[in-house]
């Protein structure tokens, strides 16, 4: 009996450490995760049309990561009927799949539809979650997001990315006459909705972090300033009432002001607007172009660009304008610095020898390095997992104002996972929402 | 080049005359400008000689090239370039093109032809941006 133990013991220690299903986000480029996802269980045909819709929107979430691939259906040897039949491990590890999404859809009596899903990591043999969700059922969209996010979230311990939106600019016409619109989509570009009708140049949106408003700035009646647009009833309204041009704005992460740049006088310097008292607070002074605010998650510092030593270089200041310290050194110019929502590094657009890069650096300026390069690459956006970046690319035009076409991409942090979001049409300017759950 | 390198180099220039020099100095440095460029829709008017601008966006960003048959002219035009070049429209419509100038201690020294010629440049360079944000 007590050998018996000892076999036991000394079997159980020499098993390779066991280490739970993880993907780490951070590190260097590895082959995606094969998950086994079949179909969802689904016993009317309203509810199995709406799984079948379902599981393409989490299959596309996964995979458009870059993190998952999805093996392929046809190889799956066991059945699972229902969310309660119990996985036969075998035969998932039979065919290589490293973690397994076992799900359902059900229509409730009052009308809703839930969706309740397991996660298992297939080589433990250990169920990772057991969850139910429910929606309206025209809300199947945002509740394929969230399934996405909690399985993306269990298995690289960051926060899910699906369940966001982009506020974007829509480009139409020759390059010369160009059209451009404020708009709003889904992560994956699903459900485009356009805020204005583009009688207005429109540039730069910034969503609000309750995500009820999008700043912008706009040449609405011929004046460039920087506008508010409530989400709720499209109504859009002028910030403060300023001698001069406003321009490049970002709310605080509490919601509370506006940052932005104030031309008067020909000097452009940054300014904090308080968006309920209307008081307006001078951050920088200095004859450069001082541009491009954006906070710190913590709010306690602010990163902008200005030319005051030359060319546009990036520089931190405390939040009340003191303690301005130079961080970017490299040749080029920099522009369009913004903070991390994770506080761990600021993204910018670098422009060197005739070369667009989206770059990172940490916010001391430490490990400088360029993620992305082209013709025209612009405007990095934070995901809110700070682990994902979103920008825009435009391809060379000529000079009757043909091609040039822009589009909008989403790259990881390592500069891996390049990925296309599909719009309707050209599509530049992203500005990624806050998480919406 | 950047603004604060010319000020500098303006800055230790103490008479007109080496001023005007480095300025020309400046203007044969400009980038090439394709003859096949100096058609009319790229003239600028309202300059006493003849200029040429062309325009390009990048992304959010913008791009000039100017061509001109006077000397002083390229010189005005390369430091206008210093200011504008690769730059977003709301920035190129901030800038105190005036201030700049008299910073380097250029616009006095100017005949006022000249200064009403540069105004309609620099007009063009922010109209062209303007319309084509």
């Amino acid at each position: 009996m007590t050998l018996i133990r000892f076999f036991v013991l000394v079997f159980f220690f020499a098993l390779p450490a066991a280490a739970e299903l993880r993907i780490d986000v951070t590190g260097a480029r590895s082959e995606p995760t094969p998950v086994a996802f079949p179909d969802i269980g689904a016993y009317t045909p309203e509810t199995q049309a709406i799984a079948a819709d379902m599981a393409r929107v989490i299959e596309s979430d996964l995979v458009r990561s870059g993190l998952f691939r999805i093996v392929n259906r046809d190889a799956y040897i066991q059945h699972l009927a229902s969310v309660s039949d119990r996985p036969r491990f075998a035969d998932w590890q039979a065919i290589k799949a490293h973690a397994l999404i076992q799900a359902q859809l059900d229509a409730m009596p009052d009308g809703a539809i839930r969706i309740s899903f397991r996660l298992w990591d297939v080589f433990m043999q250990q169920q990772m979650e057991d969850r139910v969700l429910s929606t309206a059922p025209d809300g199947w969209r945002k509740l394929a997001h969230r399934v996405a996010d909690i399985v993306y979230s269990r298995i690289t311990g960051e926060t899910g990315y699906f369940d966001t939106k982009v506020a974007f600019i829509s480009e139409t016409g020759n390059q010369r006459k160009r059209t451009k619109r404020l708009a709003v989509m889904d992560s994956d570009g699903a459900n485009v909705r356009y805020l204005t009708d583009g009688a207005d140049m429109v540039l730069t949106p910034r969503f609000s972090p309750n995500m009820r408003e999008i700043a912008y700035f706009s040449y609405k009646g011929g004046q460039p300033r920087v506008y508010i647009m409530d989400l709720a009833t499209n109504a859009s309204r002028l910030v403060g009432q300023f001698a001069g041009m406003t321009f490049a704005p970002r709310f605080s992460p509490d919601g509370r002001k506006l940052i932005m740049s104030l031309a008067t006088r020909g000097n452009s310097d940054i300014y904090l607007h308080d968006l309920a008292t209307g008081q307006t607070t001078q951050l920088t002074n200095n004859p450069a172009i001082d541009t491009s605010p954006s906070f710190a998650p913590d709010g306690k510092k602010i990163v902008f660009n200005s030319d005051r030593s030359g060319r546009q270089q990036l520089y931190v200041m405390d939040a009340d304008g003191g303690n301005v310290r130079r961080i970017s050194f490299g040749e080029g110019s920099y522009a369009t610095p913004v903070w991390s929502p994770r506080g761990d590094y600021i993204a910018f657009t670098k422009i060197k020898d005739g070369q667009f890069h989206i770059g990172l650096m940490r916010p001391d300026g430490a490990g400088e390095r360029l993620i992305v390069n082209g013709w025209a690459v612009e405007a990095p956006s934070w995901a809110p997992n700070g682990r994902v970046l979103s920008f825009f690319r435009q391809e060379p035009w000529d000079e009757r104002g043909a091609g040039g076409r822009t589009k909008i991409y989403t790259i990881d942090v390592t500069g891996y996972h390049e990925q296309l979001i599909p719009t309707p049409q050209d599509a530049s300017s992203p500005a990624w929402s806050p998480l919406l759950h | 080049m950047t603004e604060r390198e010319l000020l500098e180099n303006f800055s230790c220039l103490t008479d007109w005359e080496d001023k005007y020099r480095y300025l020309i100095e400046l203007g044969d440095a400009l980038p090439a400008f394709p003859e096949a460029d100096k058609t009319p829709a790229h003239a600028v008017p309202g300059c006493q000689s003849r200029v040429w601008m062309t325009h390009r966006r990048r992304g959010d960003r913008h791009f000039f090239n100017i061509a001109g048959d006077a000397h002083i002219v390229r010189g005005l035009a390369a430091i206008l370039l210093v200011l504008v070049d690769g730059r977003t429209v709301a920035e190129i419509q901030s800038v105190d093109f005036d201030a700049a100038f008299r910073r380097l201690g250029l616009l006095e020294h100017l005949s006022p032809t000249r200064r009403n010629g540069f105004a309609s440049l620099v007009q063009r360079v922010q109209e062209s941006a303007r319309e084509d944000a």
